[in-house]
């Protein structure tokens, strides 16, 4: 009942503010509302058409800014990188942030558990190539699951 | 005395078990006693022998697996360890590298190498996990390294792969290819201290098994030693102890104690055996000393009985001797009176012979011939005394000769008597010649003047006829008194016959006793025949009296000392008689 609250209540919010915002850092409503497309997607197109635009970095609708998504299947590979394509076919959940937290393996427990949620960690921004704080909105997608997330500024 | 009463083996066994075990021993051969010691060290030697060959080979095994499986496979782990260190430093170095611009080449230089030695590495892990000496255990661990290393090389491939083009991922994956490399070296020591443990495990057990082994062989040799010092210390009490009992038991046989007694009669060995021998020994031993001793007594008695029969017989003869040498000395000393009496007469017979000239000779030379027949007789009585030892041959002619001796004597006396119609003949001559002087006279008387010369010597042949006459009275009477010595004489020598004879039948019974005396008898009847003889002659010599009236003085005298030795062989034949009765009682 209250996902599907929240489920109305984000495509509600998705509907009315389509622009991207104007700021260098994508905000986590535009990470949640990008998850949202990638799922929009998914259900539109399949699983293969899904990773393939959400690996191409020439669209727009899945890169924007230091936001893009990232799909893993269950096992922890990675199936779909918007920014680093080089981990796609990798698998990751064994993968420890600096501070020692395994991202992956929490992001997945999420997905299992309860289907969506933030996580916080460290990851490398794609416009600095820095390792920065970064807090990701992670969604459940069939067999997948697929997250967005915001760099702390 | 029980000289095995207190056998060693009663001493060294108090016990019930122990004395059943020493009889056990008792009634083995000694032949197996003398191998029970040696079986006994054979046996520990054996078991010790066994100990010390399964000990060795167990050594042997443990150290062969050290050195050959152990050590080997460790240091295969060891490098392995090594192996996998170094690649994991060669990502980081590689990750590092694309981080901080090293050119391409030697990127890719360092890629090849990493993926070699990813290579490589599997091949080694691979191996490890082929060796034939992997236990169950390390099996496992084995497949789980395995696992874990695949997941490892790919991660590892995945960060390297990443890190050609995404050094900030590539720096971001080191983390779980550092996770992965530990857990492959966690494995890794997981194995190495597996196999240390099985290694330890194995010197452990070498370890305690030279330990324990030690200790076998301490306690089997100590064992060994004390249980064959007791078989050595119980079969020596079982035979030296007897033996030694059974010497002293021998010794004290040998040295003939009889009543002797030596044990472990009851024993089956051939102690047992000894010790029953020995007692028939002793007990034939203790029989034939009992038939010994009987015999002993009776020859003891016997010898008592000869003596006593010794004793009582020289008694006898010694009664018979001294009654018959006192009567003899009697005998003797009475005719050593008779003798000097008979001297004396004779001497004054010579001195009346003198004055009666011719017609004395005969007399004289009768009184002679007695004195040399009474010295002959004292002679062959001295001989007599001196062959006395011979008595029996001399005993039984002496009473026969002794017989003729007193005939003999009864000769003399006869011819004694004859000599008193001589001396009547000189009176009657006196008587005539008396008358003639007494015609002479008267004649004389007639012729006057011229017949007075013939006067005196008619008054002097007068005289010398009544001188005649009164000598003629005189030699009367000595002859009367001759005469009655001889009847003296003749009484002594029935009385010396008839001691001779009792000295006969003393003899006689002496020779029964004694045969030397046979020969003594011998040469007293030879001396006795002697005297006869003498006496013969004596007889003779006095009836030759008259003639040999000049001899007369010498004969009595000759007489005298003749009966003089008569009395000291007399004394002689008494002290033989001594000797002979001693040592015929001593004997």
């Amino acid at each position: 009942m209250r996902t599907f609250a929240f489920l109305v209540f984000a495509a509600l919010i998705a509907a009315a503010s389509p622009a991207p915002a104007a700021n260098e850092y994508g905000s986590k409503d535009e990470a949640v509302a990008m998850v949202k497309r990638v799922q929009d997607e998914f259900k539109k197109n399949g699983a293969d058409t899904t990773f393939k635009a959400v690996s191409d970095k020439s669209i727009k609708e899945f890169h924007d800014r230091d936001l893009y998504p990232f799909i893993y299947d269950m096992t922890g590979k990675c199936v779909a990188h918007g920014a680093r394509p080089a981990l796609i076919g990798k698998n990751l959940i064994d993968l420890k942030d600096q501070d020692g937290k395994f991202l992956i393996r929490e992001m997945v427990d999420m997905a299992k558990g309860p289907g969506s949620g933030w996580i916080e960690y460290k990851w490398p921004n794609p416009i600095t190539n820095k390792i920065e704080d970064k807090l990701s909105y992670v969604e459940k997608m069939g067999d997948y699951f697929v997250g967005v997330g915001v760099y702390k500024q | 005395m029980a000289v095995g009463a207190a056998s060693p083996a009663s001493r060294a066994a108090p016990s019930g078990g122990l004395r059943r075990i020493f009889g056990v021993f008792h009634n083995l051969p000694i032949k197996l006693k003398a191998a029970a010691a040696s079986l006994v060290l054979f046996v520990c030697l054996l078991a010790l022998g066994a100990n010390a060959y399964i000990t060795s080979t167990k050594s042997a095994e443990g150290l062969r697996l050290l050195s050959h499986d152990l050590e080997p496979k460790l240091q295969d782990i060891s490098g392995l360890s090594e192996a996998v260190v170094g690649t994991q430093l060669k990502i980081f170095r590689y990750v590092s590298w694309a981080s901080n611009s090293v050119s391409d080449r030697l990127l890719k230089e360092l890629y090849q190498q990493i993926e070699s030695d990813l290579a490589g590495l599997t091949r080694r892990i691979d191996a490890l996990g082929r060796r034939p000496d992997l236990s169950a255990d390390e099996r496992t661990m084995m497949q789980g390294l395995l696992a874990r290393w695949q997941k490892c090389m790919s991660q590892a491939k995945d960060t390297i792969d990443v890190g050609q083009t995404d050094a900030a991922m590539a720096t971001m994956m080191l983390g779980q290819t550092d996770d992965s490399f530990k857990a492959v070296d966690a494995e890794i020591e997981n194995l190495a201290i597996e196999t240390t443990e099985t290694a330890n495990g194995v010197r452990t057990s070498l370890y305690a098994d030279a330990e324990q082994n030690k200790r076998i062989i301490i306690l089997g040799t100590v064992l060994g030693l004390v249980v064959s010092a007791f078989v050595s210390f119980v079969v020596g009490a079982s035979i030296v102890g007897p033996i030694k009992s059974i010497t002293t038991g021998m010794q004290q046989l040998s040295a003939g104690k009889t009543d002797v007694e030596i044990g472990h009669r009851d024993r089956n060995d051939e102690i047992g055996k000894m010790v029953q021998a020995i007692d028939v020994f002793r007990r034939t031993m203790i029989e034939i000393r009992a038939m010994e001793q009987a015999t002993h007594q009776a020859e003891q008695n016997r010898a008592a009985e000869r003596t006593a029969a010794m004793h009582a017989l020289a008694a006898e003869f010694e009664k018979s001797v001294q009654h018959i040498a006192q009567e003899l000395s009697d005998a003797v000393a009475a005719m050593h009176g008779n003798a000097e009496a008979m001297s004396m007469i004779a001497a004054q017979t010579r001195d009346k012979s003198q004055s009666t000239a011719g017609i004395v000779i005969d007399t004289q030379a009768n009184a002679n011939s007695v004195a040399s027949a009474a010295e002959e007789l004292a002679e062959s009585i001295e001989q007599l005394a001196a062959q006395t030892q011979h008595a029996r041959e001399l005993t039984n002619k002496t009473v026969t000769e002794s017989a003729s001796a007193s005939a003999n004597v009864q000769q003399l006396l006869d011819a004694v008597r004859q000599i008193v119609p001589i001396t009547g003949l000189i009176q009657a001559i006196a008587q005539q010649t008396n008358l003639l002087a007494l015609n002479a006279t008267i004649e004389a008387a007639r012729a006057g003047a011229a017949g007075k010369g013939f006067a005196v010597v008619a008054a002097e042949v007068k005289s010398l006829a009544q001188q005649t006459a009164k000598a003629t009275e005189e030699i009367n009477q000595k002859i009367t008194a001759v005469n009655a010595s001889s009847g003296a004489v003749v009484a002594i020598m029935e009385q010396v016959i008839s001691a001779i004879g009792r000295l006969g039948e003393g003899t006689v019974e002496m020779a029964s006793a004694v045969g030397q005396q046979a020969a003594a008898t011998q040469e007293i009847s030879k001396n006795a025949q002697q005297a006869a003889d003498s006496s013969r002659l004596v007889a003779h010599n006095i009836v030759e009296l008259d003639q040999k009236t000049h001899e007369n003085d010498d004969a009595s005298s000759q007489a005298l000392a003749g009966a003089k030795r008569l009395l000291d062989h007399a004394a002689v034949l008494q002290r033989q008689v001594d000797n002979f009765l001693r040592h015929v009682r001593a004997a």
